[in-house]
């Protein structure tokens, strides 16, 4: 009994840590959109041309196609960003015995598999040779960290709701 | 512990263990004054610097936290404040690095609070005060260490106060702040403690900074995760464990008086303070930041004479005035002589065991005048008195 008391409280602090975490690491997510607006906004154009293959437009108008995707990309973003933080906030209060839930955990779940999924086609990419090999290991090695804090938020959080029956 | 008990307690205990109100108000002068001996006023006074018994919080802002300085804040923190309780303690499955910082936990009845009772024996009441604060503070302070470390001294936010005489206790949640100039809000369990630092040796994480003072508040009944404990549960019963310190005072005052001929681990005066009981059970849980007062009130209605308040200048000026030869003779340099003693001792009980975070530590009597000059002093008072 004692020993199951132990490792609800550890369960729950990893809870607490794992919910922070995660909070942090959604931050990631915005930021690395950012960086690639600023520095390869170049790319960006070219990417926009290429779609546009055959038909000639004065320059500014690929100028704004590009903030169009932009605008739009950045709100897909903050929408995941929310979304993120609300699972942190969400393991944070169960962590802290405030308030329990079931959603946030399955929302951990399918995060789990979409970074399993973009870590697997990131090894892919650098397997094949990617021209940019620095900018996609760092990212990886991102999306990797926080692969690892969904699956430890999904684990503790399964743990917390096991032993606190 | 805090002004209330190692000031105006430990006057009401040495007057029962049968000192005079005059030497009471020496051996409490002296027990509250290793909260404010700091290197600050030992350079105002021109005092040797090693008898520090406390460090400023803008003198530990400035405290470097390498080897060196670390050894330091040990060697003054860990020999008046936290005692280690065991200094040869096993822990499992860990490194010497994190052995060494276990074993300077603090606790009641360990071994250097018998090494701490007998080298006051026969010395000056200066002596017996130091060992009083020493004393009462490794019932306040136990399960925290005297030297930084995140991986002892940690604490997290599973932290509840225990309302209620008897279980089942309340609990309720203690929320936390970094605010010092605020007062704590003991109504609505709100204390004030240090930032939380992840880094192992932070001056954050020394003592009980991360609980706050909640340990130094003896109405405070309360549980919560001590890093060390691996995710096991402590529950702190300050009114229970400040009536045991007030008892063991009394018991070890009556040793160093002659009454008694040993001091024994786990003894308590307890039939000495019968009569009292039920008014220092009392003083202890009311709930208040400070009990001077009360205190006050009951120690002076046992001696029926008034206790001065406290002040730092009392007996600074003539130390000052002391000629070189004679400084040693005045209240605070008998003072200073039995706070070296004491961190000379603590210093070399834990530099034996094999622990090296105090530092290293010299037996100058045997080997000479290598070393710090300021203990070049004890030795001369060790010969003056013809102790060992």
């Amino acid at each position: 009994m004692k020993d199951r008391k132990r490792e609800l409280r550890k369960s729950r602090s990893n809870l607490v840590d794992m919910g922070e975490g995660v909070i942090a690491l959604s931050a990631w997510t915005i930021l690395k959109f950012i960086m690639f607006s600023i520095f390869k906004k170049a790319e960006l154009i070219n990417l926009v041309k290429d779609e546009l293959k055959g038909e000639e437009y004065p320059p500014f108008m690929y100028e704004l196609a590009v903030i169009f995707v932009d605008v739009i990309v950045l709100a897909l973003m903050t929408f995941i960003m929310v979304i993120t933080y609300w699972i942190g906030k969400s393991a944070i209060k169960e962590g802290k015995n405030l308030k329990k839930g079931i959603v946030y955990v399955v929302a951990s779940v399918i995060f789990v598999i979409i970074y399993a999924d973009s870590v697997y086609w990131g090894i892919m990419n650098l397997i094949n040779g990617t021209p940019s090999i620095f900018d996609d290991t760092a990212s990886i090695l991102v999306d990797i960290t926080t692969l690892f804090a969904f699956a430890g938020l999904t684990i503790s959080a399964i743990k917390v709701k096991y032993l606190g029956e | 512990m805090q002004e209330d008990f190692h000031y105006y307690a430990t006057y009401a205990a040495a007057y029962i263990a049968g000192y005079s109100h005059e030497e009471s108000m020496e051996i409490c002068y002296s027990a509250q004054f290793v909260d404010v001996c700091s290197y600050t006023l030992l350079t105002k006074l021109k005092a040797p610097l090693s008898a520090a018994t406390t460090q400023l919080q803008l003198e530990l802002m400035n405290e470097r936290t390498d080897i060196v300085g670390l050894q330091n804040i040990t060697r003054i923190w860990s020999s008046f404040h936290f005692l280690p309780r065991d200094l040869y303690a096993e822990k499992k499955k860990c490194g010497k690095r994190y052995r060494d910082k276990y074993r300077l936990i603090c606790g009641p009845n360990g071994d250097l609070l018998v090494d701490t009772v007998n080298i006051a024996k026969n010395s000056s009441l200066q002596a017996v005060g130091i060992a009083m604060h020493v004393l009462a503070d490794t019932w306040a302070h136990t399960y925290f260490a005297g030297t930084p470390s995140y991986v002892i001294n940690n604490t997290d936010f599973y932290f509840y106060e225990l309302l209620g005489e008897n279980e089942p206790y309340i609990e309720k949640s203690i929320k936390f702040r970094h605010s010092p100039t605020e007062p704590d809000d003991i109504e609505n369990s709100i204390y004030t403690n240090s930032l939380s630092q992840s880094t192992e040796n932070s001056i954050m994480n020394l003592g009980h900074g991360r609980a706050g003072h909640l340990p130094d508040y003896s109405f405070a009944k309360y549980k919560y995760l001590p890093a060390w404990k691996d995710y096991d549960e402590v529950i702190k019963d300050n009114p229970a464990d400040y009536m045991k310190a007030f008892c063991q005072m009394i018991y070890a005052m009556k040793y160093l008086r002659g009454e008694i001929s040993t001091f024994e681990k786990e003894t308590y005066a307890e039939d000495e303070i019968s009569q009292w009981k039920a008014d220092i059970d009392q003083i202890l849980r009311k709930r208040q930041l400070n009990a001077c007062e009360d205190w006050k009130k009951f120690g002076e209605r046992l001696s029926g004479r008034e206790i001065e308040d406290f002040s730092i200048d009392k007996y600074q000026q003539q130390y000052i005035d002391a000629p070189k030869k004679d400084k040693d003779y005045t209240y605070l340099g008998r003072f200073f002589i039995a706070a070296m003693r004491q961190k000379s001792m603590v210093t070399n009980k834990i530099y034996t065991s094999g622990n090296l975070i105090a530092g290293f530590s010299v037996d100058f009597a045997k080997r000479g005048f290598k070393g710090i000059r300021d203990y070049i002093k004890l030795l001369e008072a060790f010969k003056r008195n013809g102790n060992e």
